[in-house]
């Protein structure tokens, strides 16, 4: 083996490893007892193991319903964003008309406004609108954090692919929204994909507004059911953690398969920026 | 590509039909809502939630219990004062009826206070302060979770030392054990922004008479000779004996339940719930866990009650009368009894009667009761007032210690510096 | 005539597709944005109406020397975390590039930190670090590394250490996947003619890589430090800003000013205090960008 091929390999085994620790301590917590936890018994490996805390999980709390929750809100508010973002960014790169900077400009500001500081203001405008409590308020607040971002980001997609394809569409008597549907976007789909992963995984993610526009207990999304694992005095580790692995799971799987594009999308778009 | 377009095609159109019944505001419309605070004891707050539900359903109305984290709980509160979405009853922490009455938000609940004496005796003269203004009560004291010291009898025992019952003594004792070699770090104070940091911090400067308000709750300023004393007997653990670590510092609710539990330190300040989850996982150390009443200082002893839960009736509710009856028939003895009972004797009443009874006659369950009869509210020794909730909340007190421990800040100039703050605060807030 | 009526078409198809990110944006982002920078300019306490005091608020943090503290602990948190991400973004990419069997798996499993919750992966760093009885000083003192536990999250200085590895944990792996794809593009004719010269690793590197890929440098980075700078779970749930005020960052200081002392405005002061820094970041990448792109 060349030096430089082992050095590789050693660089690699420890990024690894690096990521490794963390998600063995989650795997192997899950699956020990209360007392194993609290005592610091069997650290490295748990032996005898339980898997009481998944059965927890599913009798004792309202795990399935919070998945449940949080796959309906990020479906819906990424397919939300990508729309809206997608004809916003058509426009601001393939349309011209007056004001079309200064738009593009305000798109990317708004990428920049802290969500702690807008959950408030926020919170008073459904509260005005009527709606909140419902997993539709979280549908419609998530875009306010993704809708720049998709919109910037496929602004650089659609800029790489090449006007002519659209132009022989518009000759062979499409019209431009035709033209934009039938050629744009299918070219887009890694883009669209890209965007799409990114705020799938920002909203399943996403805690503050979750926590404060729903109060319905059945209506809780996993991370604000994943804080309430850990209460003032105690921290249900062994649970939490069976929590985290499941629920990281099917985002795992999505990720070894998808993650491809993702950064297809992701670079293309962002070489353009 | 195309399949996996398919297969997300499918995969979308079936959350969609499981998703349209849930876009529908969750309507609580008709139903009285209830918020409380989700706690470390599930079963209790099963019995909690059925014994409310049950009264609902006698007075045939329909309840909707909400809960949050005690983490939470001022996010929540936050969004919800400014958008007038106050529940119709709302259980609230030891400031949040001064807060909130103080905005005119809540409602006078004086007969529902004087409907639960007749149940469960005289409410405790002590609780008064965080829930009684201008001769009205705008709050029900639900229940408290004091702090009390808790420590380590066979550590105690090994390195010849009698329990400790002033601040001085916590100090001595923790030498003496670090000196026997049996912990490197065993004073464990964590001075922090959490329930364990604030309460302690204002015990520590009551008992060495270093209050900063007079008993009108107006603004002194902490006094300098006092507070210099209690500044030292408690940074002289981290910086000259080094009997406690620096990371305690940066602790939350959960570490020092279990640095004490993984046997790491003979000394900390926290509410019975250590009992409480060495008794549920038979954990060995048990029958070396003992607690205490939180120690004095030269002024005596002066305890702070800062985990205090109490109902309030918001003034932003529709259904004042429904409301009010939900909250007598929670505090109704039998129900109440039955709560208290299946609490594992962590949540204390504030009423007379239940305090008396033979559930607390244990060693543990009387120190736990004689806490909370001495306990002082936030603001001692005047009210609890929203100034005073945010030198508490503001974490002016825990910011104090620190400043001498982590930044090397000359006490006499730590003092100033809070009472700077806290003047400032009081300015802002006066006193009605 | 046609070519007019054309380009009035054009424009009306443009409106019309911007409309939704227009009346989206104006309704639920810049409508509460203003309505922060304008409390930010009042003294307004949770519950009470908000009365106009100009500056005071700006005046007032500038003053105060926690605001200075913060403003410090929250470069030191940003910076701290970009500079590591980049670097060990950078050797994954590199160390990657050229592995071709089983390439793809271990990008997904380096990925996973980015999919776990935030909270989860907070909480499993507090307690990986804490002094007792986290894995890391039980596994120091088994090897026989040290002979006590490690301060991890007490010592000053090693508790923003400590706390910025929790973020890089989670960050870098983005950064690494993002800069290998931005390396697969480049094309290996450059690097053909660079062997040709008789050019070494490094050189190849600084002379070929780097600058084919600065563009996704810049991007990613900047993309980071938004996220970085409002990080407020890490901080919050393993130190909670401690020990002292060693961690307190912007964000956990706004919200033990906003939420925990409910002084609305001065909390909306000091999260807007961090936003010229990063709009000058913005403008300084976009224009870089642009530069580019002619």
């Amino acid at each position: 083996m060349r030096p430089a091929t082992l050095a590789r390999w050693i660089v690699l085994a420890l990024i690894v490893l690096v990521v490794f620790v963390p998600m063995y301590w989650i795997l192997v917590t899950s699956f020990k007892t209360g007392r194993q936890i609290l005592l610091s018994e069997r650290i490295y490996v748990p032996w005898p193991f339980t898997i009481d805390n998944y059965v927890y999980l599913f009798q004792e709390s309202r795990f399935a319903l919070w998945i449940r929750n949080s796959a309906i809100t990020a479906t819906a508010s990424t397919l939300l964003s990508l729309v809206i973002g997608a004809a916003g960014a058509y426009s601001l790169t393939r349309l011209s008309f007056p004001g079309r900077r200064t738009f593009g400009g305000i798109v990317l500001i708004t990428y920049l406004v802290p969500p702690g500081l807008m959950f408030i203001p926020l919170y008073r405008t459904f509260i005005q609108m009527g709606y909140t409590d419902s997993l539709g308020t979280l549908i419609l607040a998530y875009p306010t954090f993704l809708v720049p971002f998709v919109t910037w980001l496929l602004m650089g997609f659609f800029r790489s692919i090449p006007r002519e394809l659209e132009e022989a569409a518009l000759v062979d008597g499409a019209t431009r929204l035709q033209a934009m549907v039938r050629v744009v976007l299918p070219l887009a789909a890694p883009g669209l994909l890209a965007a799409g992963l990114f705020c799938f995984t920002l909203s399943w993610n996403e805690f503050l507004y979750a926590l404060i526009f729903i109060g319905d207990d059945s209506l809780k999304t996993l991370p604000v059911g994943l804080s309430e694992f850990v209460v003032s005095d105690f921290a249900f580790w062994g649970q939490l953690m069976a929590a985290a692995a499941l629920a990281s799971l099917p985002v795992i799987v999505v990720y070894i398969y998808l993650h491809k594009y993702m950064v297809q999308g992701l670079t293309a778009g962002a070489v353009k920026g | 590509m195309t399949t996996l377009a398919k297969m997300l095609g499918v995969l979308i159109a079936l959350l969609t039909i499981a998703a349209v019944p849930l876009l529908e505001p969750a309507s609580a419309a008709g139903k009285l809502s209830l918020w409380r605070l989700k706690t470390y004891i599930p079963p209790a707050d099963k019995i909690l939630d059925a014994n409310a539900q049950e009264c609902a359903k006698k007075a045939g109305i329909e309840l909707a219990i909400q809960t949050y984290t005690f983490d939470d709980m001022w996010t929540k509160f936050t969004a919800a004062i400014e958008a007038k979405t106050l529940p119709d009853i709302a259980e609230l922490d030891a400031v949040g009826p001064a807060r909130l009455a103080n905005l005119g938000r809540l409602s006078d609940v004086s007969d529902v206070v004087a409907a639960a004496t007749k149940e469960l005796g005289p409410i405790l003269s002590n609780a008064d302060g965080a829930v009684k203004f201008g001769g009205k009560y705008y709050a029900v004291p639900h229940y408290a979770i004091p702090l009390v010291l808790f420590y380590r009898s066979d550590i105690l025992t090994k390195v010849g030392a009698e329990p400790p019952d002033t601040w001085e003594d916590i100090q001595k004792v923790s030498e003496k054990v670090k000196k026997a070699g049996v912990q490197d770090f065993p004073n464990g104070f964590p001075w922090n922004r959490t329930g364990d940091g604030y309460d302690p911090a204002m015990s520590l400067l009551w008992s060495y008479g270093a209050a900063w308000v007079d008993k009108s709750g107006k603004f002194t300023g902490i006094p300098k000779a006092q507070g210099l004393e209690a500044l030292k007997v408690v940074t002289r653990a981290y910086l000259a004996d080094k009997t406690a670590a620096f990371d305690y510092l940066s602790w939350s609710g959960a570490t020092n339940n279990e640095a004490f539990m993984a046997g790491k330190i003979t000394f900390t300040p926290n509410g019975p719930s250590i009992l409480f989850q060495e008794e549920s996982t038979q954990h060995p150390l048990l029958k070396d866990t003992a607690i205490k009443v939180m120690p004095k200082g030269p002024a005596g002893r002066n305890l702070a009650l800062t985990f205090v839960m109490n109902w309030a009736v918001p003034s932003d509710g529709k259904q004042q009368k429904e409301a009010k009856a939900l909250i007598g028939c929670v505090m109704a003895r039998e129900n109440f009894v039955k709560y208290m009972t299946g609490s594992f004797r962590q949540m204390v009443p504030l009423f007379a009667k239940p305090l008396d009874d033979a559930y607390w006659n244990t060693p543990s369950g009387k120190i736990i009761v004689d806490t909370v009869k001495q306990g002082h509210p936030v603001g001692w020794p005047g009210p609890t007032t929203p100034a005073a909730a945010e030198v508490v909340s503001g974490n002016v007190l825990t910011d104090m210690i620190t400043r001498v421990i982590v930044d090397k800040v000359a006490p006499e100039a730590a003092i100033d510096e809070a009472n700077k703050r806290i003047k400032e605060i009081y300015d802002r807030l006066p006193v009605k | 005539m046609n070519a007019l009526t054309d380009r009035h078409r054009e424009r009306l198809l443009g409106y019309a597709l911007i409309a939704p990110v227009a009346i989206f944006l104006a309704g639920l982002v810049a409508y509460p944005f203003l309505s922060a920078i304008y409390l930010s300019l009042t003294e307004k306490i949770v519950g009470y109406p908000a009365h106009f005091v100009g500056l005071k608020n700006y005046e007032s943090l500038l003053e105060s020397g926690r605001f200075r503290i913060v403003a410090w602990n929250s470069a030191a948190f940003t910076v701290g975390s970009i500079v590591v991400k980049l670097v060990i973004g950078m050797a994954m990419a590199l160390a990657l590039h050229h592995v071709v069997r089983g390439n793809q798996f271990i990008r997904g499993i380096l990925l996973l930190p980015w999919v776990i919750p935030t909270v989860v992966i907070a909480l499993t760093w507090k307690w990986l670090m804490d002094l007792f009885r986290g894995l890391i000083n039980v596994a120091l003192i088994d090897v026989g590394v040290v002979r006590s536990g490690v301060h991890w999250l007490g010592d000053p200085t090693l508790a923003m250490v400590s706390v910025i590895m929790a973020n890089v944990w989670r960050g870098f792996p983005f950064f690494g996947v993002s800069f290998l794809a931005a390396m697969q593009t480049v094309p290996q004719e450059l690097y053909d003619a660079a062997a040709v010269d008789g050019a070494g690793g490094w050189h190849k590197f600084w002379q070929i890589t780097l600058p084919s890929i600065k563009g996704v440098v810049a991007v990613v980075t900047l993309l980071s430090t938004i996220v970085t700078l409002n990080d407020f779970n890490i901080v919050y749930i393993m130190t909670r800003g401690g020990p002292g005020a060693a961690t307190h960052i912007f964000a956990t200081y706004s919200y033990e000013l906003g939420i925990m002392s409910q002084r609305w405005g001065l909390a909306m002061a000091a999260s807007l205090a961090s936003l010229p820094l990063v709009a000058l970041l913005i403008v300084a990448v976009v224009r870089y960008l642009h530069r580019e792109e002619e």
